[in-house]
């Protein structure tokens, strides 16, 4: 099968019809950008330039130094450890950190902060039809120093909805998965607001992920300080319509698409191509970036843009998503899993 | 015992440099430490290096160990070289842009010197790494046992602007405990007579005896064996710069020359020009002749005969001339003696009535092809070989018994006596050592040299005592040292620039190694496979003045540097002290004479020479420099026979024979 599948590209491409070859760069084990995403939308957007021109040239400046000083990110690790019954505890960790820049070299800031719990479901007294088998909060008072967090609750501004209590292991791991992941996001959440509330000098703030929420809850704060970029390296929702998406799809390396604000949110974004496809992936280099929505921005779109072209070198290999990260992230990265409880002990537990 | 508080508050309260952490331990699954190594990382800008001591600080426990660093990496969070090349898109200027410096470490391997405590032997825990202070030093060494008793400074370890003194045990440099000093580096950066120099005015200035303050008496026997290494070693090195002398100080060691100094050198053949390059006017006052007849030179005789011709018989009749006819005072007619046979003139004469004895029995059948028992031809053979000996080492071995030695039975406490055989034959120089050294042995065992040891140097090893050639007596003699040496207090230096070609005992023998600048070549034989990789890189660079040491108390080999010697240079002593050409007969004798008195005129000596017999002045000179110690010119001009010179036959008619008066008158006519 794989023969006729090579004779029809082959032949495609005579035709000079667009196609690409996906070349897999990285170990499979972590590509973890390959595997289809759990879920798309389509998203409305409110375009803030020219949308008969939706692809823009970032134009380099002669100025060759990047005005990002500060690198937020953060890491998590959860590890199922023990069965009670058939309720599974899930250890988890998570850390953030801000990571500062000076004179070319990464150096630890003030800001850094980590979390760890067991994640496991207990009866929430304030909520009924709880499962059965799930445990008296009592019964893990040999954790009081540890901290719980409840997986059994789905949502407890929706107290009636009592058959939706996670019942299957699989499902309770995967729960405990997603209250970590929110757990390191208000992390570095949090994070970020301190750095905005110290008006640290000297630089801008990259941010790995989004920034719409503390945009969103500061946004009064950062009004008067909004120096903090938001880059996104997975692209869940679609802005543009499908022709226009092609063409963002086709940015080669160094061009942006125009600016856009998310329906509903308090962000200007817009896309950025980092390096050439030369995978044939469609995503291999394309990051969105936010930053906050305030119209003086506008002016430094290109300028934000240059900054991250800039960033690009050293490229971050060898970790696997080196087309969207850049360097100083997988540094802060670096330096989390460092601090991080490794896998090792974590399974000893076991 | 010292609790972790204590033992960090022990390491706050030393100079910064020491307190402030360099580097810290890591181990991993794949890389773990042990109880011999381990490994750690640092900043770039620390210190650290090769050759580095440092000492660890467990975190959690009150354990401290001492390392040396013997290997070093750096890299970078680069997987793979490829990477850079994308991240440079393939122009190494795109470099300049990156935004960011990959963080980049240095990872470095040590050797434990020591823990504290010793037991139980564990791996290195983790902890932070320090650079080590002098105390650190010491203890790391194991030299805080013996420094202040038996210490001998050997050098200085360098780490940065710190400088600790590095000492060699003398119960294990010179005695009894080990002995014997084998120093290896490639020729022409003169590090090899250097530190032998230096440790020598080391050991003369801080050498106290053994551990009881016994055997304290030293003094170092030295051959030189090529050009004027040794010859200036009482002349001061007058350039010694500010940093060399701070090593002299830290070393509490006086940059100055010895003082006792004595030459000796046999003549050439003209037998009365020192065969020296140390022949200056100025420096002429302690050198002497070194100069042999029979009676010395006969219990080695068999150095000087070819191997070949020593058969069993030849050997027996050695033997027999040894216990019956040299130096015997039993005049026996029996065999041929009608003197006592001290020198090779009577010798001669001796064997000349052992021929005539043997020819007078012609005829008869049974004595015509032996005398006494041995074998004409093997006498005849015999004859041969030792009357031309004195032509073979002509200026070394003497017809007459004007022997010239060196000073036995009354060597003196650090004292330096030099034996120049640079510009003698090798068959002369293998009769030198050979003898210097079996007569040191015998003088030593029986206590009767006037020290208690001696330092014998000898260079160039790899000629004398090489383990490819074959059974030479000399290299007999120099296994011996090595191996029963120390028992002594015979105690062999040696250098040479090829350590694998040498004589495995002999090297083996040797308890402290040193190594200077070496070849790749060299470094690839056997004999260096225990040596790390890194530390056999940092050997084929090394610079001047710095040397790899192993020593018994240190159980890893230790960079060391050490100032000039104190004594002048070769070259500095041959531009200031330059050799004299070969002197006239008279001119020469002046230079003798000026050897036993400076204040001796020279026109006083040419007018008691004039008109004399050369060989006769000779005889005289031998003489007054053997029996005579003041008033030298006197006691020569009282034993000079003056015979006038042979002249030239003058053709004048000599007198008509007398003929007797006839009286008869006879008539003419």
């Amino acid at each position: 099968m794989l023969n006729d599948v090579k004779k029809y590209i082959a032949q495609k491409r005579k035709d000079g019809e667009n196609f690409r070859v996906l070349k897999h760069y990285s170990d499979n084990e972590s590509s973890e950008f390959y595997r289809a995403n759990a879920y798309f939308c389509a998203g409305k957007a409110e375009f803030k330039e020219d949308i008969s021109r939706p692809v823009r040239k970032v134009v380099r400046t002669e100025n060759n130094i990047s005005g990002f000083s500060y690198f937020l990110d953060g890491i998590q690790r959860s590890r199922p450890i023990f069965y009670t019954g058939m309720i599974p505890v899930t250890y988890g960790y998570c850390a953030a950190v801000i990571r500062n820049r000076a004179d070319k070299i990464m150096k630890t800031s003030q800001f850094y902060a980590e979390s760890q719990a067991l994640y496991l479901p207990y009866k929430a007294k304030a909520l009924k039809n709880q499962p059965e088998f799930y445990h008296d909060k009592s019964d893990f008072d040999a954790f009081k120093n540890i901290k719980l967090i409840n997986t059994g609750v789905i949502d407890s501004n929706k107290e009636d909805i009592v058959e939706n209590y996670p019942v299957h292991p699989q499902e309770l791991i995967l729960k405990a998965n997603q209250e970590l992941n929110n757990e390191r996001s208000q992390l570095e959440t949090n994070l970020a607001w301190e750095w905005v509330k110290s008006k640290s000098e000297g630089g801008w703030l990259f941010i790995d992920g989004p920034v719409s929420s503390i945009c969103k809850n500061y946004k009064e704060y950062i009004k008067v300080f909004p120096n903090i970029v938001g880059v996104l390296k997975t692209h869940h929702t679609q802005y543009f319509s499908f022709a226009d998406q092609e063409k963002i799809y086709k940015l080669k390396k160094g061009e942006r698409s125009i600016v856009f604000r998310p329906d509903k949110q308090d962000v200007f974004s817009w896309y950025l191509r980092l390096h050439n496809p030369t995978n044939g992936d469609v995503n291999f280099g394309l990051i969105r970036i936010e930053i906050f929505a305030d119209k003086k921005l506008l002016t430094r779109v290109d300028e934000i843009s240059e900054w991250i072209m800039l960033e690009t070198k050293p490229a971050a290999q060898p970790d696997s998503r080196w087309d969207r990260m850049i360097y100083p992230i997988r540094d802060c990265e670096e330096y989390l899993k460092s601090k991080a409880p490794t896998y090792t002990m974590i399974e000893s537990l076991a | 015992m010292t609790t972790l508080n204590q033992k960090q508050n022990e390491i706050k309260s030393l100079d910064s440099t020491f307190t402030t952490p360099v580097g810290r331990v890591v181990a991993t699954e794949k890389n773990p430490n042990t109880a011999q190594s381990f490994c750690f990382w640092t900043n770039l800008d620390s210190p650290v290096g090769i050759g580095t001591i440092v000492r660890v600080l467990a975190d959690r426990e009150t354990k401290e160990v001492f390392g040396i660093v013997t290997d070093g990496i750096s890299y970078t969070d680069l997987a793979s070289p490829i990477h850079d090349f994308i991240s440079c898109e393939g122009n190494p200027n795109e470099a300049e842009g990156a935004q960011t410096i990959r963080p980049e470490i240095r990872y470095y391997t040590a050797s434990v010197l020591k823990s504290v405590p010793e037991e139980p032997i564990q791996p290195v825990s983790i902890g932070n790494v320090y650079l080590a202070d002098d105390a650190a030093i010491r203890q790391s060494l194991r030299m805080d046992k013996y420094a202040d008793e038996t210490g001998i400074p050997i050098g200085l370890y360098v780490n940065g602007n710190n400088m600790s003194p590095v000492f060699l045990d003398s119960q294990f440099l010179i005695g009894p405990e080990a002995a014997h000093l084998n120093v290896t580096g490639v020729s022409g950066l003169a590090t090899k007579t250097s530190i032998v120099e230096f440790l020598l005015t080391s050991i003369f200035q801080k050498f106290t005896g053994d551990k009881d303050g016994q055997n304290s008496k030293v003094a170092a026997v030295l051959f030189n064996v090529k050009g004027s290494d040794l010859l200036f070693m009482d002349q001061p090195a007058d350039n010694l710069s500010e940093p060399e002398l701070d090593m002299y100080k830290r070393m509490e060691i006086n940059p100055v020359p010895f003082d006792k100094v004595q030459y000796f050198a046999p003549y050439k053949n003209d037998g009365v020009n020192l065969n020296t390059l140390r022949t200056n006017e100025n420096l002429l006052h302690n050198v002497k002749a070194l100069s042999w007849g029979l009676k010395e030179i006969f219990d080695n005789v068999q150095i000087l005969l070819n191997k070949d011709d020593v058969d069993a018989k030849a050997d027996a009749f050695l033997q027999f001339m040894k216990d019956k006819i040299i130096d015997v005072d039993k005049i026996d007619s029996f065999y041929c003696m009608h003197k006592k046979i001290e020198n090779f003139n009577d010798l001669e004469d001796w064997f000349q009535r052992i021929f005539a004895e043997s020819e007078g029995q012609e005829g008869n059948s049974e004595g015509k092809s032996f005398w006494r028992g041995h074998a004409i031809a093997t006498i005849r053979k015999i004859y041969n070989r030792l009357t031309n000996i004195t032509y073979r080492c002509q200026g070394l071995v003497t017809n007459d018994s004007n022997s010239q030695d060196l000073p036995w039975g009354q060597f003196e406490d650090r004292c330096v006596y030099v034996v120049d055989v640079a510009n003698v034959i090798p068959l002369a120089q293998d009769l030198v050592f050979t003898r210097i050294v079996e007569k040191l042995r015998e003088q030593l065992e029986s206590k009767l040299l006037g020290v208690d040891k001696v330092i014998v140097f000898v260079d160039e090893l790899n000629k004398y005592a090489s383990n490819d050639s074959g059974n030479s007596y000399l290299k007999q003699t120099l296994l011996e040292i090595s191996e029963r040496g120390r028992y002594l207090g015979l105690i062999l230096f040696s250098a040479q620039q090829f350590k694998s070609q040498v004589h495995k005992r002999i090297v083996g023998n040797c308890g402290t190694s040193i190594f200077g600048r070496m070849d790749m070549d060299e470094l690839a034989t056997q004999g260096y496979s225990v040596m790390p990789p890194t530390i056999k890189a940092e050997l084929t660079t090394l610079e001047k003045g710095k040397l790899l040491i192993r020593h018994p108390h240190f159980n890893q080999y230790i960079f060391v540097r050490f100032p000039r010697p104190a004594v002048m240079t070769s070259h500095e002593g041959m531009n200031r002290f330059p050799a004299v050409p070969e002197r006239t007969f008279e001119d020469a004798m002046v230079a003798n004479f000026k050897r036993l008195a400076k204040d001796i005129k020279s026109t006083a000596v040419k007018e008691l020479i004039a008109d004399v017999d050369k060989n006769e002045v000779l005889r005289a000179f031998y003489e007054t420099e053997r029996k005579c110690t003041e008033k030298h010119l006197e006691f020569f001009k009282k034993i000079l026979r003056k015979k006038p010179m042979r002249e030239a036959f003058e053709e004048i008619h000599s007198p008509a024979p007398k003929v007797p008066s006839l009286d008869i008158e006879i008539d003419w006519s």
